[in-house]
């Protein structure tokens, strides 16, 4: 009779350890879908907003080199079509990052050469920046002052 | 137990992961990266791309590369090859050991590594929208204890309980699920931004082996850019006249071009640099055009490539294995994606390496299950299957019709309506089939059973609801039923999901090895059904309104119909074949059908819209609808 009570009790302290397990187990899973769900939440607002970052990103490239062939020519049609252009850009959220005659700061541009100049100021940009929204599509690639 | 996070401590990028719902999953930095670079400028205390962006102006206040110095020695070779290509300064330290000097102030590696791994936590923190106290850090299988002792002192200073630290080739080999109770022996081959590392593991029951490990901590991905910048400043000044290595704006556009070649050249075999206005000559503007092709990238960095040869020779030699005891090689670091790297490594074991996981991601991913292991994530949460293949019914001419797609997360259910081949059909058969090709004798028959009793209507009508179900236990449920009548018909299979890996690997092969094949069979199939709509289609309009059409047309559509049909009824016909006499017979069909029309329409002057049309939007609809046999 002990012995079976005592069995008995050993099951029950079993079943409550596999129970107390599942239990975790469950609640380990549903904390997981209620994360994704919430980070769900939040990314897909993201996306509707950022969904053009990587077509925006190559098209600014074609952006630069249009400017670069205006730098040259210097036509008074042209500028009008990159004017229209960078319109349209942005109206899509792009903005540019004002760099020129800038204190330099990393997080909206990156130092690609160290020139005579103000110290710590952008002398020169060489390819431009743009924000996406609040959000850095392309640093500012720029020169920055020696202070000699 | 909050979340144990997995951090990949890399020479040139670190990433980040952690498990969740049962598998690794890569934490995004907050610029939104996978990975981020290992720099940082401690003054500012500025880390990855912010600090990136900053070097060339702050040099010497700027640390990369910092894990080259972790516990070592002053005066070893190691430290003082770093001190040759490094701008920061490096001086002897407290028992000698290697330490970074910035202005008045000294850094030890482990205090600058530690800003990696704050990083590596707040952005871990912001992702999970929870603190984060523990992590399990990856090292390089070569890393002795003094260096090991460093990286975690490291996590300590950063905040984190190193729960674990874990050999990178480890790591990987968990990210390839390679731990699954199979002992066998596997190479792993790391070529990443600026080390490579090849190491030779023993798996047996859960427990990894590093046997042997050996590489170059001076080679990667940095190296092969170098050479494909080098090539089109050449060929540049080659043709122009004009050394652009002088000119700071157009090495960075340059530099952006070659990474972007690179990458691109690993899925296609040319592509394009374009930088236009890259410079002046005499006030003229000068344009870079220029195509690089595959082999040419091949043949510029091949010694790299041969550079990673010895080694993989090397650490055979000292785990003292056979090539032919390989049973897996796996690639890790972003240039593995190389076709020829993986060609060479192929070549060398005489083996196809497995590259399915993300090769920038794996080390990250592996450490992070093992701290999922440690956290009792990976063993309790309810580990979810998927299908290893497809499972799906025949439908009519021997096709395999897929309803369970392969990779589909069980439990799992989905219905699709059915209807029959010919007109009166009484009963259908569902054939149950697994497997990826797309004719049915060539998959796998799971079962079958024919549900009766459907009501006599033409063919296309009855709506037969087939549902295929399975449950976790990769039990599955398969029935079939009349929407009519409601009579229903199933069957149960067992072990739906519990093949061999063999015996998947073997479908799968097979899909592959017959993809061309079978892709025509299929081809072939849905001509001859396409046609066979047709026939019937024309000769059910010709029977019930034959005697609208005159006689001769009449004759000309049969005598079209027939041809069509002893050509799909031939065993040796081809799709074009078919194609083209399905092609007569419509046009046929067309053209009396819209004369027949023109010619009520004169009669009637209907006012409604022209019916023309028709019998080819008929034998549309009929195609869209599928049929069981």
């Amino acid at each position: 009779m002990v012995k079976k009570i005592q069995s008995s009790k050993k099951e029950i302290e079993n079943l409550n350890f596999q129970v107390n397990e599942l239990e975790g187990n469950y609640r380990r899973a549903l904390a997981d879908y209620r994360n994704q769900e919430r980070r769900f939440k939040e990314t897909q607002s993201q996306i509707v907003k950022f969904a053009n970052a990587t077509l925006l990103e190559k098209i600014i490239l074609n952006l630069d080199s249009l400017e670069m062939a205006q730098n040259h020519l210097k036509d008074a049609g042209l500028e009008i079509v990159i004017k229209q252009f960078l319109e349209t850009l942005k109206n899509e959220g792009l903005q540019l990052i004002e760099s020129d005659g800038k204190q330099f700061d990393p997080l909206t541009m990156d130092c690609i050469e160290v020139v005579p100049g103000k110290k710590n100021h952008v002398v020169s940009t060489l390819i431009k920046g743009y924000y996406l929204f609040d959000k850095i599509l392309r640093p500012a690639k720029v020169k920055v002052g020696s202070g000699k | 137990m909050s979340k144990i996070i997995g951090i990949d401590l890399g020479t040139t990028n670190s990433a980040i992961a952690v498990m969740e719902g049962g598998k690794a999953k890569i934490i995004p930095t907050s610029e939104g990266r996978n990975t981020f670079p290992s720099i940082v400028e401690p003054i500012k205390n500025l880390v990855g791309d912010v600090a990136k962006r900053q070097m060339v102006l702050n040099s010497e206040n700027t640390i990369f590369s910092v894990k080259r110095l972790m516990g070592q020695k002053f005066s070893g070779k190691q430290a003082q090859k770093t001190k040759e290509i490094s701008p920061y300064d490096i001086e002897a330290g407290k028992d000698g050991l290697a330490i970074i000097k910035i202005g008045d102030k000294t850094y030890t590696p482990q205090e600058i590594s530690a800003k990696i791994l704050q990083k590596a936590k707040a952005d871990a923190e912001a992702y999970l929208g929870q603190a984060v106290t523990d992590a399990v850090i990856t090292v390089p299988a070569y890393f002795d204890d003094s260096q090991r002792q460093a990286t975690k002192q490291a996590g300590e200073i950063a905040g984190l309980n190193v729960q674990r630290i874990v050999n990178e080739p480890t790591a990987a080999a968990l990210a390839y699920g390679l731990d699954k109770g199979k002992n066998e022996t596997v190479v792993v081959y790391d070529l990443g931004g600026g080390t490579f590392d090849v190491s030779i593991l023993e798996l047996g029951d859960g427990v990894f082996e590093v046997k042997s490990t050996n590489g170059d901590t001076f080679l990667g991905g940095d190296d092969f850019d170098h050479k494909i910048i080098e090539y089109i400043v050449s060929e540049f000044k080659k043709e122009n006249g004009v050394d652009l290595s002088l000119d700071k704006q157009a090495l960075q556009r340059i530099k952006d071009a070659a990474e972007k070649a690179k990458i691109e050249l690993s899925s296609t075999t040319e592509t394009e640099i374009n930088q236009p206005f890259i410079t002046q000559r005499d006030g003229q503007p000068l344009h870079l055009t220029m195509k690089i092709g595959r082999a040419k990238l091949e043949e510029l960095v091949d010694d790299l490539i041969q550079k990673t040869i010895e080694p993989m020779k090397k650490a055979l030699a000292d785990a003292k294995i056979e090539k032919s005891q390989i049973a897996e090689v796996i690639l890790v670091g972003g240039m593995t994606r190389m076709p020829k790297v993986q060609q060479v490594v192929k070549d060398f074991f005489g083996k196809e390496p497995n590259k399915s996981v993300n090769p920038d991601e794996a080390v990250a991913l592996g450490a992070a299950i093992q701290g999922g292991v440690i956290s009792g994530d990976v063993k309790d949460v309810l580990l979810l299957d998927v299908t290893p293949l497809t499972l799906g019914i025949e439908t009519m001419g021997q096709v395999m019709t897929p309803l369970i797609e392969r990779n589909t997360t069980v439990p799992s259910s989905k219905s699709q309506v059915f209807s029959t081949a010919s007109d009166n059909q009484p009963q259908v058969e569902i054939h149950i089939l697994q497997g990826e090709r797309p004719m049915a004798a060539d998959n796998k028959t799971l079962g079958s059973f024919i549900l009766d009793g459907i009501p006599a209507a033409p063919r296309g009508i009855p709506q037969i609801e087939v549902t295929f179900d399975i449950d976790a236990n990769g039990i599955l449920n398969v029935s079939a039923k009349d929407k009519a009548t409601g009579k229903e018909q199933k069957i149960t299979i067992k072990n739906a999901t519990n093949l061999s890996d063999e015996e998947v690997e073997r479908m799968k092969q097979e899909a592959e090895k017959y993809a061309e094949d079978d892709k025509k069979k299929k081809e072939l199939v849905d001509k001859k059904n396409e046609a066979d709509t047709l026939i019937i289609q024309t000769r059910k309009v010709l029977k019930d309104s034959g005697d609208k059409f005159d006689a001769g047309a009449k004759e000309e559509i049969e005598k079209s119909l027939n041809e069509l049909e002893e050509e799909i009824k031939k065993t040796d016909t081809t799709t074009e074949a078919v194609d083209t006499k399905l092609k007569a017979a419509t046009e046929l069909v067309q053209k009396h059908a819209e004369a027949l029309y023109k010619a009520a329409g004169e009669k009637d002057k209907p006012t409604e819209e022209p019916k023309a049309e028709e019998p080819k939007a008929d034998t549309e609809k009929a195609e869209e609808g599928e049929v069981v046999e």
